[in-house]
Order: structure tokens, then C-alpha cells, then sequence
């Protein structure tokens, strides 16, 4: 009955064409990558927004009811995240995908929650443009990602925060913004007035919150040069120190440490079967710069051991520069079927232990398929490393679900025991606040503060 | 591999749960990445989408990942009941094949989607839920061998007394030339002719080839068709059958062997274009007064992308043959590989006409958008669909088939 009336108001404030609680419309929602550690569970119903005010009239309703509102901006964060475990109503927000405004002069996009990195680096492109992205799906969307704080391709230069300001729509169905964009609409383009950037409040926390409806990111200059390069070192322990000397000396803009076991290349290359050290570096700015970067970056993978890679099919220049500029194409991790990660952030001179325990692990229970990545993360002060140990697994056989289950058990407590920051997005079977003392207190409390009738995003951290 | 239930009661039932459930492993590989939503962005440098279905319905449900949800939890029997809801979201499937096109080079996923959703189809219409234009047609297949509701006398009506031979290679029509655009069948039979190269028709014996029963989950259907259809080939003696349909094209030369469990066929099959270039190559075939034409050529999804999977696309040839005669083509952002689909496929049109005529029409924005008026294509069915989009929008646009254009160079 209450359903059959929430629908109907649904119906109300979307038309019939925007809202479903047909079993083949919630079923796509029900599950993703990560089911093994956060469980199945189907919305009630699915709704699909266009406008702000549409957004407004949802969230009034479903407070009123006290029904989950679970957002949705494109559904592929890997994490469990738009798992509506405690049913309701997914809030699919991929209607709203209008690119606001590309601000030339002061360097931002204004953009919907539905947009796209694919869509925004196409329309910021035309402007001479560049927008930070992720190695993931360019189907990603731009702000939920932010939201989130990723980890880019050019975090080593350029950080992880590129988010300005946001507008968010809480749950009592109230308008805020953030930022300059609270004391005058019209110049949005500033984090960093009118007290706390109550922006940070609203990162990191998976949809626990309120709507974003709206967020001002930034854009940078795109570089004269862009030059990929690959080292290969005989082990994971040699990486370190060139990692650290070249982030310390600004020399790239990007540099990734990995490692794959030989298994791991099998299923990527079909031919390879050697453990595999190397470094991805990219190499930005004008010729001149560029120049004297490479020339750098040389002396000091020599002075460790390292050597550069000539270039090979799979990893040819213009694919590695589409990868830096549009994102992948490619998500050939996950060609052996699924891909286990648990990633976190840590200090770069104990990478080489926190890579040593979890590949251990991963052995132990019969994995060999297995990757580990460290990338050092502008500003590197703490030497703030994000690390993300993976395995290559089956979801579709039930024995290594259970084994992935300890692994991840066992991987969580060998790494707090090395010592780590904490982890990567607060995803559920990760964040325990009751471990955050004080601080995981305050965050229950201000969740409590403006969800008083939790229903946003429901069995997320920090609740 | 995850245990699957199967039907005990229902020997038939059993069978085709089977093949869906083949592809349960693969199922738990989808991590709904969406790539299979949007055309090549890195060789186009463009953001495009590429399913017409997720583009037009929004839905989630609607999109290759979806789909395979869905199709999961039948096999898991998570769902037993098929609302109409998901009757729409199946069967709404172009069939086109592009989701599969980037997934296959992007991820892990190892399964075809265009065959997994062919078999869903079929599932769907073996537990009673085919739709009434579906089962429509496919009574017209039955009673008159073409899914027009035309008489089967009627079949070779618009062949010109004279022009058919007992000899030489087959002309496979097809039944949207046969009864609904007669001037490609015209088109292809003048160009044979003015080419020297002596031809006959199966007349009586052409029957539909049964695409719209494949690509509609009516697999049992189509095996009678195909049977005869083989043998009336056969009865020839012909080593060469040639199609002007795309949809036909396909069908005879990969889902014939498979249907009828043939390693082979005892004649080779060639799409109309791949003819005339050999022609063209051969140097039997030479275009003296070229055509003063620009035009944008559209690939047809069964012999472009399906192609691809079964054996070679036939992307070049077309565009060759329209190169040869003097067609400057300019090509629309989405071609080969990354083609939109015109809409018209897998039932779709019958079934879903608002949806397939939107999807035509984002095709001739394409056209538009290169500063062409022209589109040539080779499929008597994209020809249709463009067709209707180019009335609706009231442009002053031309959509020919490429037999259209080879024939008045021939002239
Ligand atoms: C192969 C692969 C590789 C990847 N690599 C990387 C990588 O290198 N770096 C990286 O950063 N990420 C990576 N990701 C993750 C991906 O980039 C996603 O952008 C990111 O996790 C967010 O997912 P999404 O955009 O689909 O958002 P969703 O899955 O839709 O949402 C994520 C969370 O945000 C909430 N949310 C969404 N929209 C709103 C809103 N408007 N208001 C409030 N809450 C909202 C949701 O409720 C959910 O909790 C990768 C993913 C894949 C599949």
C-alpha cells in the first residue's frame, strides 16, 4: 500500500517514463563487482531525475516517509556503493548530464552529477582544455569520482583535489552551496571563504549526505608535451627511492610503481609469464621542460637499476597518451574475470612491505595472479602514497568467493598492523568508524545532524 | 562455475535454458563499466554513445549490462515471472552488436552479447512471451514465406521478363526487395546484367531467409525455412548465391551451417558489393562516365560488426564499388566498427516503430552533421528505416541503396 502510494507521488513529480518498480528495471541495480564482500540487495524502485528541483521533491518525499534514497551518477565504482542494502529508492542521476559552463577565464566547469569524464573532456578540449581523469572508464562520472576522491593518472603533479564548490540538495530537500557560490551565486569559483570549506564535509562520504546536484571543478592547462615512458627494475624495492626523488624534484607528472606476477601477465598478454617491475612515468609540459625532465629522469633510473622500455604493442605512445588525456580504453585488468582490490593510502617507504604481505597473502590462498600499484600523490609532504593491491579472481566460482572474503579479512589487518593512513574511499566493508575514536563519533554525529532519518545511501560509512 | 538449476519436465525447455546458462560464468565477469554504451572514443577522439537502446530508453536495464543482469537471474532463477516490462527491455534490442564491439577488445568478458541476447530473446519466447508483431510475422513466414503478410505468387513480380537465366549464379532477393523496395532487387538484377554476368532466381522456392525469426528468438522457426531454402540452392547447381540484403547475407552464410549443423555449405555466399568489386578487380566491370555524387555510406550492422564475428566485415567493398563509380565519400564519425545502428533490426521496427524511427533519425543528424544530403548503404531494410526518418524529418535528404547507384553507372 505504502508503496503502491510512494510510486504514485514518484509518478507525480517525474511522469511515468521516469520512474519503475519492475523487477527487470531494479534487477541491473542489485549487485556489482564487489558483491563477494558487500551483499546483493534490490532497490524498491528506480527513479531518473532531470532537474534540481526534480531531486528536491524526492528527497522531500522520501524523508517524509523516512524511505532510502540511494544516488546513482553512472554506477561503477567497483565499492558496493550504490548497493541499496536497505532497499528504496535508487536515484539514477545520468539525466542530468549538462555541462553548465567551461569558464576560460577562470579555468572551471560547472557541471550535473550525469556528466561524464568521456563528455566533459570532449567539450573541454574544444576550449583548449584539460581535465584531470581517473585510469578508469571514461563512462565515469566527473563529479561523483571527485566526490570521492580518485586517484588520477597525474595525482603525482597534480594532486587528487580538484573539486571547487558543490551544490547539494539535503535531505530535508534544502539548497546548499558551498564555498564563494553560498555568498554570491553568480562567482562560485572559490573553496576557500565564508569559514570551513564545507565542501571537504561532503567528500568522501559515498551519497550519506545529500544530492550534488551541481560542482564547480577545475581544469588546467593542456601540456605542449606529453611523453610516456616505461622503466622496467629487477624488484619492487628499487622503485622506491627513484619514486621519491622524482616527485620530490617535480620531474613527472606521473609515476606509477607496479608490479605484475607472471600469472597476472599471462591472462593480459597471452604470452608473458615473467614477474614484471616497471614504472609508467609521463613527462609534462613545453619541449624545453620535457627535455630537461627526460634527461633527469634517465640519470636516476640508471643510478637504480632501472632500464627504459623500448616501445611494444600493447603500451604504444599514442595509446598511452589517449590513456593520460581521455582515460583507458582499456580495462584489461580484468580480463582474467574480476579484479579484487582494496586500495589505501600508506607512506611511500614502506611500499615495499605493504606490496611484500599482501602478495604473500594473495599466494597463500592460491592466487598468483597478482598487481600491485603505489603511485606518490601531490602534495607528497608525509610522502602520501595510494597503494592498491589486486588479485585477478573468478566471481563466478563460489570457492574463491569464500577465499577472497579472508584475503580481504587478512589484507585489511596485516596492513593496519605495517601502519597506513586509511583507506581509499570509505566503502562498507573497509570504514569502521567505531575504530576512528572521537573522530568517527563527530562523523556519526554530523550524519545524524543533517540525515536525521538516515535515509540517504543507508549502510555506507560512516553509519 | 555457479551450480544451475535445470527443468526436469521439459525436454525442450531444458535444452535452450542450457545455452543461456552456458553463460553464466561470464555473467559474474560484466562490472558494468559502460564502456559498452559509448563508440571507440580513442580512435573516433570523439564522445559518442553507440547503443541506440540505453540512448533512447535511459534505463539502465536497457543498456548490455543491464541486460546481462537480467539475463543472470533467469538462469538463477532469481526471477521466474517475465513482466511485459522486461519483454520491452529484451526484445527492444536492435541486435546490432555494438556493445559487443568495444567490450570484447576492452574487457575480459569473453561471452558474444548479440548471441546472448538472441538467446534471452528465445528463452523469453519459449516461456510465452514472444510479442504479437513477432508472432505475427512469423505466421506470415509460415503461411506466405515472407513476413509482409504478401502473397508468395507475388515474389518475383518486379523481375523484368528476360533478365533471368537457368544458369550462372543465384540471385537471393529477399523479401523487403521483393515486396517493399523493389528497386533494389531491380537495381542489382540491371547491374548483373549490364556486368554480363548470367543469373537465375529461385523464384517459387525463395523463401524468407528467417532473419527476423533468428534475430527474434524464433530459432526452431527459422530451421524449416533454412532447410529449404538450402536444398532450392542446391536443386541449382549454383556455386554462387549472391544477396543484395545484408540481413539476408548474413543469415545464409553463418547462421545457415549453424542452424543446420553443416561444417559447410555446398555454395559460397557473397554480399552484393564484395561481387562487383571482384568485378571491379577482375577489371570486368569499368565505369566510364562517373557519377558526379557526395554521399556518406552507412554500414549496415549484419554484414559490418556481425560479420566481423562470423567472418570478414564488409566494411571496404561498398564504400570501393562507390569509390570506383565516382562517389566522393565523406564519412560520418561513426562508421565501420563503430556504425550506429539505423534502428530497424531484430525486430525492432515492427515492434517498437516510435524507437527505431528516433534511432534512424540520430542517423541522418549524423549525415547531416558531415554537410552531406546524400546516404548510401546496402540493406534494403536500413534503406527503409533511413528512409522513414528522412520523410519525418521533412529534409530534403536522399537514401539510396548502393545497387541503386552501381545500376545507373551501368546504364
Ligand atoms: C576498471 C576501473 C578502473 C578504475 N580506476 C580508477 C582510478 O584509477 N581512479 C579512480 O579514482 N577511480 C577509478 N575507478 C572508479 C571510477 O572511476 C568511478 O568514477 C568512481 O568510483 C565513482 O563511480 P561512479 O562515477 O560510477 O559513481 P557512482 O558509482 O554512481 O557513485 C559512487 C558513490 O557516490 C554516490 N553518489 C553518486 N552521485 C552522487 C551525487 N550526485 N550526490 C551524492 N552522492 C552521489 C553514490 O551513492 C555512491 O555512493 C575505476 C573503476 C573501474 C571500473
Amino acid at each position: 500500500m505504502r508503496a503502491k502510494k510512494i510510486e504514485r507521488e514518484l509518478v507525480q513529480i517525474l511522469g511515468e517514463e521516469n520512474v519503475s518498480s519492475d523487477v527487470g528495471d531494479l534487477i541491473p541495480f542489485e549487485r556489482d563487482d564487489q558483491f563477494a564482500l558487500v551483499p546483493p540487495h534490490r532497490p524498491d524502485i528506480v527513479v531518473m531525475p532531470s532537474t534540481r528541483e526534480e531531486v528536491q521533491e524526492i528527497l522531500k518525499l522520501a524523508n517524509r516517509h523516512k524511505v532510502p534514497v540511494v544516488p546513482l551518477a553512472s554506477g561503477i565504482n567497483r565499492k558496493g556503493l550504490c548497493i541499496a542494502s536497505k532497499g528504496g529508492i535508487l536515484l539514477d542521476l545520468r539525466r542530468m548530464n549538462r555541462i553548465l559552463e567551461i569558464n576560460e577565464e577562470m579555468m572551471t566547469a560547472t557541471i550535473e552529477p550525469g556528466v561524464s569524464f568521456g563528455q566533459l573532456v570532449k567539450e573541454a578540449r574544444k576550449k583548449g582544455f584539460r581535465v584531470i581523469t581517473p585510469y578508469a572508464p571514461s563512462t565515469a562520472s566527473v563529479l561523483a569520482n571527485y566526490m570521492l576522491r580518485g586517484i588520477y593518472g597525474t595525482a603525482t603533479r597534480y594532486g587528487i583535489d580538484h573539486l571547487i564548490n558543490i551544490e547539494v540538495v539535503l535531505p530535508d530537500g534544502a539548497i546548499l552551496q558551498t564555498g564563494s557560490a553560498a555568498f554570491n551565486q553568480s562567482l562560485p569559483y572559490c573553496n576557500i571563504v565564508n569559514g570551513p570549506d564545507l565542501c571537504k564535509l561532503f567528500q568522501a562520504n559515498p551519497g550519506t549526505l545529500g544530492v550534488v546536484t551541481k560542482g564547480v571543478i577545475r581544469l588546467y592547462e593542456m601540456p605542449e608535451v606529453i611523453e610516456p615512458l616505461i622503466a622496467l627494475y629487477p624488484d619492487y624495492a628499487s622503485m622506491v627511492e627513484p619514486s621519491i626523488e622524482m616527485t620530490r624534484r617535480n620531474l613527472v607528472a606521473s609515476c606509477w610503481p607496479m608490479m605484475f606476477t607472471g600469472a597476472a601477465m599471462k591472462i593480459l598478454t597471452d604470452f608473458m609469464e615473467e614477474d614484471i617491475y616497471m614504472m609508467w612515468l609521463y613527462l609534462e609540459g613545453d619541449r624545453g621542460q620535457v627535455e630537461r625532465d627526460k634527461e633527469a629522469v634517465e640519470k636516476i633510473t640508471e643510478r637504480y637499476n632501472g632500464f627504459f622500455l623500448p616501445e611494444v604493442p600493447m603500451l604504444d605512445r599514442d595509446t598511452m597518451i589517449k590513456d593520460q588525456i581521455w582515460e583507458r580504453t582499456s580495462v584489461k585488468g580484468w580480463k582474467g574475470g574480476n579484479m579484487y582490490g582494496c586500495s589505501f593510502y600508506g607512506v611511500m617507504k614502506s611500499v615495499t612491505r605493504y606490496y611484500e604481505v599482501t602478495r604473500e597473502i594473495s599466494k597463500r590462498h592460491g592466487f598468483d595472479a597478482f598487481h600491485y600499484e603505489s603511485v606518490p600523490v601531490a602534495p607528497f609532504h608525509g610522502q602520501l602514497t595510494y597503494n592498491d593491491p589486486c588479485i585477478f579472481w573468478d566471481a563466478s566460482d563460489t570457492e574463491q568467493v569464500k577465499e577472497i572474503r579472508e584475503i580481504h579479512e587478512e589484507i585489511k589487518r596485516s596492513l593496519v598492523d605495517i601502519g597506513i593512513y586509511g583507506w581509499f574511499r570509505p566503502f562498507p566493508s573497509v570504514v569502521d568508524t567505531s575504530k576512528l575514536g572521537r573522530y568517527g563519533e563527530m562523523w556519526r554525529k554530523i550524519k545524524e545532524l543533517i540525515d536525521p532519518n538516515a535515509i540517504m545511501n543507508p549502510g555506507k560509512p560512516p553509519l | 562455475m555457479k551450480e544451475v538449476k535445470i527443468m526436469k519436465n521439459d525436454e525442450k525447455k531444458r535444452v535452450r535454458e542450457m545455452m543461456l546458462s552456458d553463460y553464466l560464468g561470464e555473467f559474474y565477469h560484466c562490472f558494468h563499466c559502460h564502456l559498452c554504451t559509448v563508440a571507440d572514443w580513442h580512435s573516433l577522439d570523439r564522445w559518442l554513445p553507440i547503443c541506440p537502446t540505453f540512448a533512447y530508453y535511459g534505463f539502465e536495464s536497457f543498456s548490455a549490462a543491464g541486460k546481462v543482469e537480467i539475463a543472470r537471474a533467469l538462469v538463477e532463477r532469481e526471477i521466474n515471472d517475465v513482466t511485459p516490462r522486461i519483454a520491452q527491455i529484451i526484445f527492444s534490442c536492435t541486435g546490432c552488436g555494438a556493445c559487443f564491439e568495444q567490450c570484447r577488445e576492452l574487457t575480459g568478458f569473453k561471452a558474444n552479447h548479440t548471441e546472448i541476447f538472441e538467446d534471452l530473446k528465445e528463452n523469453l519466447v519459449e516461456r510465452g512471451h514472444a510479442l504479437p508483431k513477432h508472432i505475427g510475422f512469423a505466421k506470415s513466414i509460415e503461411e506466405n514465406h515472407n513476413p509482409y503478410y504478401e502473397p508468395h505468387e507475388a515474389r518475383f513480380e518486379w523481375l523484368e521478363e528476360g533478365l533471368a537465366k537457368d544458369e550462372g549464379v543465384v540471385y537471393f532477393a529477399g523479401c523487403t526487395s521483393s515486396y517493399r523496395e523493389q528497386q533494389i532487387a531491380k537495381s542489382t538484377v540491371r547491374s548483373l546484367d549490364a556486368a554480363d554476368i548470367p543469373f537465375r532466381v529461385l523464384e517459387e522456392d525463395e523463401w524468407c531467409c528467417g532473419s527476423p525469426l533468428l534475430r527474434t528468438g524464433q530459432r526452431e522457426k527459422a530451421k524449416e525455412t533454412a532447410r529449404h531454402n538450402v536444398e532450392a540452392i542446391k536443386k541449382t547447381g549454383a556455386k554462387t548465391v549472391i544477396t543484395s540484403c545484408a540481413g539476408c547475407y548474413r543469415v545464409l552464410k553463418s547462421d545457415y551451417p549453424k542452424l543446420l549443423g553443416l561444417r559447410r555449405l555446398a555454395f559460397d555466399v557473397v554480399h552484393s558489393s564484395q561481387f562487383f568489386t571482384s568485378l571491379i578487380d577482375e577489371g570486368k566491370v569499368k565505369f566510364d562516365d562517373k557519377i558526379d555524387m557526395t554521399a556518406t555510406y552507412h554500414d549496415p550492422c549484419h554484414i559490418g560488426r556481425h560479420m566481423g564475428v562470423y567472418g570478414e566485415p564488409v566494411y571496404e567493398e561498398p564504400r570501393k564499388v562507390l569509390e570506383e563509380i565516382g562517389v566522393d565519400i565523406v564519412e560520418m564519425p561513426r562508421n565501420r566498427e563503430n556504425a550506429w545502428c539505423c534502428g530497424s533490426g531484430g525486430g525492432v521496427k515492427s515492434a517498437f516503430p516510435d524507437f527505431s524511427l528516433w534511432t534512424a533519425g540520430e542517423r541522418v543528424k549524423e549525415a547531416e552533421s558531415v554537410g552531406v544530403d546524400t546516404i548510401v548503404t546496402s540493406c534494403p531494410f536500413c534503406v527503409r528505416n533511413l528512409t522513414d526518418a528522412v520523410e519525418e524529418s521533412g529534409k530534403p535528404f536522399k537514401v539510396y541503396d548502393l545497387s541503386e547507384i552501381l545500376s545507373e553507372a551501368l546504364k
